[in-house]
């Protein structure tokens, strides 16, 4: 007899100084995703992003860095160094400007190839 | 207890996801309707019927302080609370002026919203702590405004002899003028900052930075 396993569940990450984000979001992803997804961490500054980010290995990461406890461009020079193979949502609360979408994927030669010959396929 | 009908403005769809998600945890509130701008929600909250619209300030098309004014104009009458991430003066006051019964800012902890939306519910003003020393600096300039236009160029030039302990001679000589006519400047002071002698004058006049 064969043994369904369960998908591992999508860890996510939201950084952000403000409660009401951090909790309404949480909300959101356990009402919309159920077991699927498993918020690890809802850190509200830099440091305890950046720990969290090395200690809880989220597959997702939401980021609002509309307040300075929260560097922008610190987190994301963090995110290039880094190795593991996470998304990254960047947000702002105080602008209307578009979420943007970091991915970092590791890709075999073979796949790599695969995508240089059509990277939108 | 019946629920409180609330209606959520926010042009940024995850916190405005979020927000619904807490708000309808909450217990007291039941989320009538959301829109996505100003313009949506004047056409969909007054149907929607809630007893508060919680409104952002800044959103492409209609802000939430031009939103507020648009329906007050069309004689929609429920509550209103500002939730932003603005601690602008001019939004402040335009929020105030447009008949907002709260301002408070995104980064509050769920609770204080819950707080302030119930203070709200009951006909309460509410400010954000962070900002209520703004409102006090508005009141000041306002106050200040009134008084610098009250007093005449010349009272103020015999208010700054007062303030350096100038006698009404010394006052007369150093402005090329009679002590009769310093003596009616100072009577007219009185009057006008409505205080009853000279030191009063001069602390009123220093204290609403006229001089």
């Amino acid at each position: 007899m064969s043994q369904t396993t369960q998908p591992r569940p999508r860890r996510v990450l939201i950084a952000s100084a403000n409660p009401l984000f951090r909790e309404g979001l949480r909300k959101v992803y356990a009402a919309r995703w159920g077991d699927m997804a498993l918020v690890v961490g809802t850190p509200s500054t830099m440091e305890e992003t950046l720990t969290s980010l090395e200690t809880l290995h989220p597959d997702l990461v939401i980021v609002d860095h509309d307040d300075t406890t929260i560097n922008r461009d610190e987190f994301l020079n963090r995110f290039m160094e880094g190795e593991s193979p996470m998304q990254v949502v960047l947000v702002s609360l105080a602008s209307t400007e578009p979420v943007v979408l970091y991915q970092r994927k590791h890709l075999t030669a073979a796949q790599a190839e695969s995508w240089l010959t059509n990277p939108w396929g | 207890m019946k629920p409180i009908r609330l209606f959520v403005v926010d042009d940024h769809i995850l916190f405005r996801r979020g927000l619904i998600g807490l708000l309808s945890d909450m217990g007291e509130f039941e989320v009538v309707g959301d829109a996505g701008s100003g313009e949506e929600a004047l056409r969909t909250a007054p149907k929607a019927r809630p007893d508060i619209i919680l409104l952002d300030v800044n959103m492409p098309g209609m802000s939430g302080v031009e939103t507020l004014r648009a329906l007050r104009e069309a004689g929609h009458k429920m509550n209103a609370l500002m939730l932003t991430v603005s601690q602008a003066e001019d939004d402040l006051v335009g929020a105030i002026m447009a008949g907002a019964s709260g301002y408070l800012l995104k980064n509050a902890e769920p609770d204080m919203l819950r707080g302030t939306l119930l203070d709200v519910a009951e006909g309460k003003s509410v400010l954000s702590p962070e900002i209520t020393a703004q409102v006090f600096n508005v009141m000041r300039r306002a106050q200040t405004g009134r008084s610098r236009d009250l007093v005449s160029g010349r009272e103020l030039e015999v208010l700054r002899c007062l303030a350096r302990g100038l006698t009404t001679s010394q006052i007369a000589s150093q402005l090329y003028i009679s002590e009769n006519t310093v003596k009616t400047h100072i009577r007219h002071l009185l009057e006008k900052l409505e205080v009853n002698n000279r030191a009063e004058a001069v602390a009123k006049a220093l204290q609403a930075g006229l001089i």
